[in-house]
């Protein structure tokens, strides 16, 4: 490694995978997507800490009102639990210190709480124009973490 | 209920501040260097964008630059300056009135590499506790939010380099929904060695040493993307408030904003634009820059007189010029802003100026069938189409006017990149005699299409048997065919003027071009 464990402010292209700017960017989440499933219409990632997940949903719906998608797949997914994210929430101690009693250790609204736990996962609805005879759905993105983002990925309208 | 540009706030390459950026870019000046931040002499790529003699002292107080990332500090001069120049206190103002709306590629990955350095190096206890708010996407948009004590909608976009024009687009909407001002756009800085080594092992940065020739957008010689650091934030305003408030300059009018995704590969944009050029239209449509056919009859190929024919290739003639700005990911928006006012459309970087097969006194590229502008050209050009591409297919179009100060829509705008004549809406007079609903040449419109070169127009790097490579290994094929790839041309005479068109391996002269009168 040219940083020598750390010592050097350098880092080792040699030991990079081709795909680490596709970590790097978080925006490779909406181009996964879209990818995947063919949706041509305006994706983006919305990153507005813990309240991405309703954010997005709340873009999304305001996507299918302004006309410009007819169906608009919203949500959220994080995966934080990783030692820098570990680390850095320790060091501000927001992180419960109970880790010796998982079960009990998030207790939230309690009046013996002492911090969260740090949790992963992902929640995705679809949202669809009332003319299409389906209601915009709503539903909240899941994920304690504050490195939560989420997507917004929707489909062209028809006149697209 | 409009959005109008009230300031500008430019941190790029090419200077700080608006006015700097814009005398750098009218002269010319190069704005790529070898890097200087650290020593990158062992690294694949030794040339990038960096913004020149920034003095974080000046923008960010002490507490706030050792709790954040250089991105965000960025953002804080370039929010400081769009403020100033709008005159606009968000304090005098009610908190709820004014929103932030950045976008961002990578948040803080320098302020995260320290971090995870510490963390390896020396342990858990050894991060600091400021990573927790520094690298992450919002940090931006939270401090300025905290700074100037907004409260009003705020937002995070992340669509790579498209992010900074999807900002704009959503001021335009917030502003719409009902808030009378935000502060819009995005900072990036990618050149710490952590961001350079992930954009290296993406293979598709240019690995020339030498930074007048190592950058080359749109050019047949393109040999690869370099990285840049800077952005802009402009203050977005309705534009009843604007003009109840006496605000000291209305750059233009957000009239227009579409976005689209490719769809086409996980990482790389469609080498067709199809999506793009969709993008772009939908923006056109909405600023009423397009007419739809069921509105206005227009000749069409079925039209076969000479006459037609002939308007047909003087529409076909666009008068066109690629900007080569630095950094490549943002600050295009801003440029355009400021254009709005000089009526002036930037040259393109005379050192990369692309090699014509069949060089010509006039600024013509024959072989393109552009009008390349060299030197700055006082043109009258009333509307300005704001293009961006993000890795992995993210599209975006932004379409700004000039308004006066009474708030209606008038003309002269530039800026630089692609000028297309396109037929505008509802302008101009039809000429006496000319058959009704047929337009006349007054109401044919220049229309500046500014786009940011995405990794598909900066040249490949590709292995021995001519695939796409994405490791550190593998050589830069010569990009012959560049320019054509993002070519916004006048294909017909008839509304859906704007056209993407796929370049050929080999160079085929366009049937416009040579109907030339």
């Amino acid at each position: 490694m040219v940083s020598d464990g750390g010592e050097h402010w350098l880092a080792d292209p040699e030991f990079a995978s081709g795909f680490l700017y596709h970590a790097l960017a978080p925006s490779s989440m909406a181009a996964e997507v879209a990818y995947r499933y063919g949706a041509h219409g305006p994706a983006t990632v919305v990153s507005t800490g813990c309240t991405s997940g309703i954010d997005a949903v709340g873009h999304g719906v305001q996507l299918i009102e302004d006309g410009v998608a007819d169906v608009a797949v919203s949500g959220a997914a994080d995966a934080p639990i990783t030692p820098i994210s570990i680390a850095c929430f320790d060091a501000i101690r927001a992180t419960s210190a109970r880790d010796d009693d998982p079960e009990h250790a998030s207790r939230p609204f309690d009046a013996t709480r002492d911090g969260f736990v740090m949790g992963e996962g992902s929640d995705y609805v679809p949202g669809t124009a009332r003319d299409h005879r389906v209601d915009v759905a709503l539903s909240m993105g899941s994920g304690f973490g504050g490195f939560q983002s989420a997507i917004v990925l929707a489909r062209p309208g028809v006149t697209g | 209920m409009s959005a109008v540009i009230t300031g500008l706030g430019v941190v790029a390459p090419t200077g700080i501040g608006a006015d700097e950026h814009w005398r750098a870019t009218l002269a010319g000046e190069p704005a790529v260097r070898s890097i200087e931040a650290f020593d990158a002499g062992r690294y694949a790529t030794t040339l990038a964008g960096q913004v020149p003699g920034f003095s974080v002292e000046e923008y960010v107080p002490h507490r706030l630059a050792i709790q954040t990332d250089r991105w965000t500090w960025l953002a804080f001069a370039a929010t400081q300056m769009a403020l100033a120049d709008a005159d606009y206190d968000p304090d005098d103002h009610d908190p709820y009135a004014t929103s932030v709306v950045l976008g961002t590629g990578s948040g803080g990955n320098e302020f995260g590499q320290r971090e995870i350095q510490a963390l390896w190096s020396r342990g858990s206890k050894a991060v600091g506790a400021y990573q927790s708010i520094a690298w992450f996407y919002a940090a931006s948009t939270g401090q300025m939010s905290i700074r100037y004590g907004t409260k009003g909608p705020s937002g995070v976009l992340v669509s790579d380099a498209a992010g900074g024009v999807d900002g704009l687009g959503w001021a335009e909407r917030v502003i719409r929904r009902g808030t009378p001002a935000v502060s819009a756009g995005g900072t990036e800085a990618p050149l710490s060695p952590y961001a350079l080594t992930c954009q290296i092992a993406g293979g598709r940065l240019s690995s020339s040493t030498d930074p007048r020739t190592g950058y080359k957008p749109f050019d047949t010689a393109a040999n690869g993307h370099v990285p840049g650091e800077g952005g802009a934030v402009l203050i977005v305003e309705d534009a009843a408030a604007a003009a109840a408030r006496t605000a000291p300059a209305i750059y233009g009018l957000v009239a227009g904003y579409a976005a689209s995704h490719d769809a086409h590969h996980y990482r790389d944009v469609a080498p067709d634009g199809r999506q793009y050029a969709r993008a772009i239209r939908q923006a056109l449509a909405q600023a009423g820059c397009v007419r739809t056919r069921s509105t206005w009859s227009w000749p069409t190929a079925r039209d076969r007189s000479t006459r037609t024919r002939r308007r047909r290739a003087r529409c076909a003639r666009s008068s066109a010029g690629a900007a080569c700005r630095s950094p490549p990911r943002r600050g295009w928006s801003a440029g355009c802003a400021r254009a709005v006012r000089r009526s002036t459309s930037p040259p393109r970087c005379r050192r990369c100026a692309p090699e014509s097969r069949r060089p010509s006194a006039t600024s013509t590229i024959p072989i393109y069938g552009l009008d390349l502008v060299r030197e700055p050209r006082e043109m009258t050009i009333k509307t300005v189409v704001v293009g961006a591409r993000g890795h992995g297919g993210f599209n975006s179009a932004l379409v700004l006017r000039r308004v006066d100060r009474a708030g209606a829509v008038d003309v002269v705008t530039a800026g630089g990149g692609f000028l297309a004549r396109l037929p505008l809406a509802g302008r101009g007079r039809p000429k006496s005699g000319a058959s009704p609903g047929r337009p006349s040449r007054k109401e044919v419109e220049s229309v500046g299409i500014v786009v940011s070169p995405s990794f598909s127009q900066v040249g490949t790097r590709v292995t021995r048997r001519g695939e796409p490579s994405y490791g550190p290994g593998g050589a830069v094929r010569p990009a012959t065919s560049q320019v054509p790839n993002l070519t916004l041309r006048v294909v017909r005479w008839k509304p859906y003027v704007v056209r993407m068109i796929r370049c050929p391996s080999e160079y085929v002269e366009p049937p416009v071009s040579t109907a030339r009168a």
